[in-house]
């Protein structure tokens, strides 16, 4: 039976007030509560229930970046994932870079399916799981809202939210998914399960061990924080109101 | 002023002993029958009661008194104003059992006094718009009432004391008033007092960012004051589900506790500074900053807490803790209480300093709350639990303080002391945890009629109570416990689909003799209000409560402040 593999990414949590650094040259995030990409965990949520329903053999959580990825790794290991991979490197990986590394795991582990959330909440690219398919060269199903896997004709029937509606594609297998909002609601992890967590097995390689190179295409220049919202203010008469509205805000 | 003193009749279908003193008799009628909130209802039963009263009081003055009352009554209602010729009041839920006399010493409104205000306050500030004195004259739970006809919104110290002084000598009541979300009936008049709004001094004065000292006006809400102090890197010392609409100067007026208590402790402690208004208009400057301060009485103890009777609180001088970085919320299953409270001990001992909050729900409030409110889900998976535990940590180092709570879990797991757990992963996933906490009361409210008590008492026994009142209501009401355990307090509230005096009756005066029995306090942290103003002797000897009247006797000498709260209106009557 195939294997699952999902790609999860640790960012800054999303219920955080995000600043940016003072010298602009991008968000703050030490000191700063960093948990795993809301969409990663619907995919992993995805994962789990496939492999739940009899039609996966094991889970693999993947993530990227420093050596505190780990943490991301455990709380998918404590969700359900069998195993974990860990690709170590401080540098700052782009949604290229990431796609290539991911080609480069996909190639060793094998793996039937693979799973992302649609974009990261940091950077909202909503490029890797394109790019990794294009490079693999498998179907994608992107932004599913619904997944339904069939065994014997390897296939993938797939719910996208797209502009104008819903539209269901069927993908091949082995094929790229990645996760909307309303596909599911993951699961909490549970302490029985942090606790098999312990004992799971989180594999580490490094971009030399994938042989991929790191390089950025591009420079993040300047990262600058939207203009402040002002207060709104009570007005006291009609006439106060078409005053403003005609000289102030110029729509009369 | 002469007082025309009326023979007080406080009639209490529970409270015999009161009513024996007061009548040297007991009655034997049956307890009257309300089946709705509704003003006709009472007509009956006033009439039903005045009867009654006329036939067992001796005195002509006072059976004069009623039967002219009456007859104004009958007609004041049906014209749905009853200020002037009413001066009895019931509570909206159930009771016959509560009727308080209007103290008549206290002088009504005229135009007079509102062109003064318009003076002092401005226009704007001085409200008599008909919905938003609807609003601000019921309390959150929808069980007190007031007819107050005048709202002032004063901006500065300066103006409560101007307002104070002339109220003062004009004999008018007045009830400061800051968000409304007690539970007692403590933020609304009762009649027609004044209320007077702190809710537009709301600006943050000054915070300290070396000692974390925060200094700003009473009527500041609770969440902005937290939401500033988030981004200086603090956090308040208290936090409770009212965090929207409540407003510091309540909050320290009615000695809130919280989540945090168990933490950071409680006001008295946190609160470094206070400015207040007397009665009479004086303005107490005790607005210090000092971490340590020994010099004279602490006369700021007497106003946190008291509810609004001694004094209105105008700025605070609070100290705030440093915001640290690591939280982690674990929400468990224990299967029995017992459990629970060997889960308490063995937390306290193992998390020790990093424990910020120990949450206890049963399965009914957990049902309750699945069923009332909306996006809630159970983070455990489907089973049966009969308590629900939400343990808090807050330290400064992430990963430590999650190996202290996983270690310490695995082994309370271990040994059988929780059933089941979840650790939440993200801030999202706290929150939605803390919301089915937190949003047990809003639950109450759309479940239907609440009848709620807020008791402090020996962990050991906090559960019992609530068995024993799950046996004596049977049917007739669902009855929840949950609360702060980690500080011994037990919300016991009682949900039914309507009013209904008999249900009343099984609870009132059981749950106070229960409380008091077990040296409990009948009121942990809500306050007396005007739910419990009579009942303070199950909590406090006769000589405790007796300097209470003296001092507030001293304190508001026409007892304009707050008046029929916190106290015992047959105390406050009878001396002077």
């Amino acid at each position: 039976m195939m294997k699952i593999m999902v790609s999860v990414k640790r960012v800054v949590d999303y219920a955080v007030k995000i600043r940016v650094k003072p010298d602009k040259s991008g968000v703050e995030t030490s000191n700063v509560k960093m948990s795993m990409n809301p969409f990663c965990e619907i995919a992993l949520e995805e994962a789990l229930r496939i492999k739940e329903s009899g039609l996966a053999s094991e889970v693999v959580a993947v993530s990227m970046g420093p050596a505190q990825c780990v943490d991301t790794l455990r709380t998918g290991l404590a969700m359900g994932a069998d195993r974990a991979i860990h690709v170590e490197s401080t540098a700052n990986l782009y949604p290229l870079t990431v796609a290539k590394l991911l080609k480069a795991i996909v190639e060793v582990e094998k793996p039937g399916l693979l799973i992302l959330g649609k974009q990261a909440i940091d950077d909202d690219c909503n490029q890797t799981g394109q790019m990794v398919a294009g490079l693999l060269n498998w179907p994608q199903g992107t932004f599913a809202s619904k997944v339904v896997l069939d065994n014997e004709k390897l296939t993938a029937t797939v719910d996208r939210e797209v502009d104008g509606g819903i539209e269901t594609l069927c993908l091949n297998l082995p094929a790229v998914i990645t996760t909307d909002l309303r596909l599911n609601q993951p699961r909490y992890a549970t302490l029985p399960n942090i606790m098999k967590a312990k004992s799971k097995v989180i594999k580490k390689f490094t971009p030399e061990d994938l042989k991929v190179e790191i390089k950025s295409d591009f420079d993040v220049v300047r990262v600058n924080e939207p203009p402040k919202r002002k207060a709104g203010v009570v007005l006291s008469s009609v006439d106060e109101l078409i005053d403003k509205l005609r000289n102030e805000a110029r729509v009369i | 002023m002469e007082k025309r003193k009326a023979t007080c009749y406080v009639i209490r279908r529970s409270s015999k002993c009161l009513f024996d003193h007061l009548f040297h008799r007991t009655f034997d009628e049956p307890p009257l029958q309300w089946n709705s909130g509704s003003m006709r209802n009472f007509v009956g039963a006033f009439k039903q009661l005045s009867s009654q009263v006329e036939q067992a009081s001796r005195n002509p003055f006072t059976s004069s008194y009623l039967s002219s009352n009456v007859a104004d009554f009958n007609h004041a209602s049906t014209t749905k104003c009853s200020q002037r010729s009413f001066s009895l009041w019931r509570r909206f839920y159930g009771s016959a059992a509560t009727l308080i006399q209007k103290n008549l010493a206290f002088s009504d409104i005229n135009s007079d006094d509102i062109s003064y205000f318009k003076n002092i306050l401005g226009d704007e500030n001085v409200v008599h718009d008909a919905d938003r004195l609807q609003v601000a004259n019921t309390d959150w739970l929808h069980q007190y009432k007031g007819s107050s006809k005048l709202m002032l919104t004063p901006r500065s110290t300066e103006e409560v004391s101007q307002i104070l002084k002339y109220c003062s000598t004009r004999c008018l009541a007045v009830v400061p008033q800051g968000g409304n979300t007690g539970l007692v009936g403590g933020s609304v008049p009762v009649f027609n007092e004044v209320i007077i709004n702190m809710g537009l001094m709301n600006k943050i004065i000054s915070f300290d960012q070396v000692s974390g000292v925060l200094v700003c006006e009473a009527g500041c809400i609770l969440e902005n004051l937290e939401s500033f102090l988030d981004n200086e890197g603090f956090i308040m010392p208290l936090d409770l589900a009212a965090k929207g609409s409540c407003q510091i100067g309540g909050n320290i007026s009615t000695n809130a506790g919280g989540v945090r208590l168990v933490c950071y402790g409680s006001l008295h402690g946190n609160v470094l500074g206070l400015e207040a208004v007397l009665a009479n208009g004086t303005v107490l400057d005790m607005l210090g900053t000092l971490r340590k301060d020994n010099t004279g009485y602490d006369l700021k103890h007497l106003i946190i807490g008291s509810e609004g009777s001694l004094g209105i609180i105008t700025k605070v001088s609070i100290l705030t803790p440093p915001k640290l970085s690591a939280i982690n919320l674990a929400f468990l299953a224990c299967n029995d209480y017992l459990s629970c409270q060997k889960l308490l001990l063995e937390a306290k001992r193992k998390l020790g300093e990093v424990l910020s909050a120990f949450e206890l729900l049963d399965s009914q409030s957990m049902d309750l709350v699945l069923n009332h409110l909306e996006g809630v889900r159970n983070p455990l998976p489907p089973s049966v639990h009969n308590f629900y535990v939400l343990i808090e940590t807050t330290g400064s180092d992430e990963s430590h303080d999650k190996e202290k709570l996983e270690a310490f879990l695995f082994c309370s797991m271990g040994s059988g002391l929780i059933s089941d757990g979840v650790i939440a992963q993200d801030i999202n996933q706290a929150s939605s945890f803390w919301r089915i906490r937190e949003g047990i009361s809003e639950a109450l409210m759309k479940a239907g009629v609440i009848y709620s008590y807020d008791l402090s008492l020996p962990v050991e026994k906090m559960y019992d109570l609530v068995e024993e009142m799950r046996m004596r209501l049977g049917h007739s009401a669902k009855v929840i416990g949950f609360g702060h355990m980690g500080d011994g307090n037990l919300h016991l509230v009682m949900s039914a689909p309507k009013y209904d005096d008999a249900i009343l009756a099984q609870i009132e005066p059981f749950v106070y003799e229960w409380t008091s029995k077990h040296r409990g306090s009948i009121s942990a942290e809500h306050g007396l209000g005007l739910m419990k103003a009579n009942e303070i002797h199950y909590s406090k000897s006769p000589e405790v409560v007796q300097l209470m009247v003296s001092i507030k006797k001293l304190l508001d000498a026409n007892g304009i402040l707050n008046p029929y709260k916190v106290l015992p209106h047959s105390l406050l009557r009878l001396s002077g």
